[in-house]
């Protein structure tokens, strides 16, 4: 069977991996018509950008979240280093978790910041109801990275919970096999050089 | 269940309500004068409360509400399962991470927000102000953090007596000082011999 914790610490690092890589790719774009020629603006996590590239000029993301991706990303990498350890595995274990939280989290959010503005554009408040939003590849790669981190930090408890559990069942019953060697027999021991009247009294 | 466990439990709940309270509250909120008029836009985390601009800006709704709402379910969850089910206590962890990411995307939002205001050189000035939401949400997830550390159990210490018996096959067994009257006397019980009637 295949070390638990290795899988774990592998699902945490694609995970990590995923939703980095993710970050850097386009995860939805508008399309907005009646210019003539559409534009498109399509959106990083970092950076938008148009196109035609005649369009309004790059600028930083308005959902900027990557930093915070970057970094529960890199806390995910940094558990699992820790886990490796065996005598400070326990600060790993919660970190992953901690980690692989704040990294759903932030897609969570970043994935309800996107359904809003598909909302807003489907209602029709840019003026044009024929403007569309697009999930593109970043987006599935952030969201596929965080549930591949849950699972990965999810696998990583299974040995600590088993190891905290052992303790516990010792406190319950203790049975104790004494050697017959040690045990007082039923009719006392015998005392050399005795005579007989006493033994018998 | 140790005290400080109790503890981790009962702050947990604080933070999870913290939480979902902060959704509720303002979470930001843009004013500016034009004409002798103040024009004002606020909004929680679930809607617009008050737009005096009537959507001529793109200013919206930062929807941390779901996002929020969840991980304070996952950490209230796992503080009332943990009573009964140990395990359940990583779950506390994971609400705090959750409301970590969203306080920060918030915040970053938030952040984004004033940088476009700066970068649009309106010819009015647009105050952007942080709403008691967004503050009450870092609070609750700063409080979510400590509360779900001190929630969980620090890796048990090996006694020395466990030390010791994992060394040898050393056994010491405790015998009571006052022996009770099921116990063979140490020189045994006297043999009771009849006399014989010859």
């Amino acid at each position: 069977m295949i070390d638990r914790q290795r899988v774990a610490g592998i699902l945490l690092v694609l995970g990590a991996g995923l939703a980095a890589a993710g970050s850097f790719q386009r995860t939805f774009s508008t399309v907005y018509r009646g210019y003539g020629q559409d534009l498109t603006i399509s959106t990083t996590l970092w950076v938008t950008t148009s196109d035609p590239v005649d369009g309004p000029p790059d600028q930083p993301a308005f959902y900027a979240a990557g930093w915070p991706v970057i970094v529960s990303a890199l806390v995910m990498a940094v558990a699992v280093a820790v886990m490796a350890r065996e005598r400070i595995a326990f600060v790993g274990r919660p970190l992953a978790v901690g980690g692989a939280g704040a990294l759903a989290g932030i897609v969570f959010f970043y994935v309800a910041q996107v359904r809003r503005q598909e909302e807003i554009i489907a209602s029709g408040r840019t003026g044009n109801v024929q403007d569309e939003v697009h999930y593109l590849g970043g987006l599935y790669l952030l969201v596929v990275g965080a549930i591949i981190g849950l699972v990965g930090a999810a696998l990583a408890q299974q040995r600590y919970q088993r190891q905290e559990q052992e303790p516990e069942q010792e406190d319950e019953v203790v049975v104790h096999q004494l050697d017959s060697d040690d045990d007082t027999p039923p009719f006392g021991l015998v005392i050399p050089n005795d005579d007989e009247q006493q033994e018998t009294r | 269940m140790s005290t400080r466990r109790v503890f981790g439990a009962v702050l947990v709940f604080v933070a999870a309500g913290l939480a979902v309270a902060a959704t509720f509250l303002t979470a930001y909120s843009v004013q500016t004068e034009l004409q002798g008029r103040t024009l004002r836009f606020e909004a929680t985390s679930w809607a617009v409360e008050r737009d005096d601009f009537r959507g001529l800006l793109m200013f919206g709704v930062i929807k941390f509400g779901e996002p929020a709402v969840a991980a304070a379910l996952v950490m209230a969850l796992s503080a009332v399962l943990a009573f009964r089910v140990p395990a359940a206590r990583v779950g506390s962890l994971l609400g705090a991470g959750l409301l970590v990411g969203v306080a920060w995307s918030a915040v970053g939002t938030l952040q984004a927000m004033v940088d476009q205001l700066r970068e649009l050189n309106a010819p009015v000035r647009f105050d952007l102000e942080q709403g008691d939401g967004v503050t009450l949400l870092i609070v609750a997830a700063g409080i979510g953090v400590v509360s779900a550390v001190l929630h969980q159990e620090l890796p048990r210490r090996v006694a020395p007596e466990a030390e010791a018996a994992e060394a040898g096959p050393v056994v010491i067994h405790q015998i009571d000082d006052e022996p009770d009257d099921t116990e063979t006397p140490p020189y045994g019980y006297p043999v009771i011999v009849e006399p014989k009637n010859d």
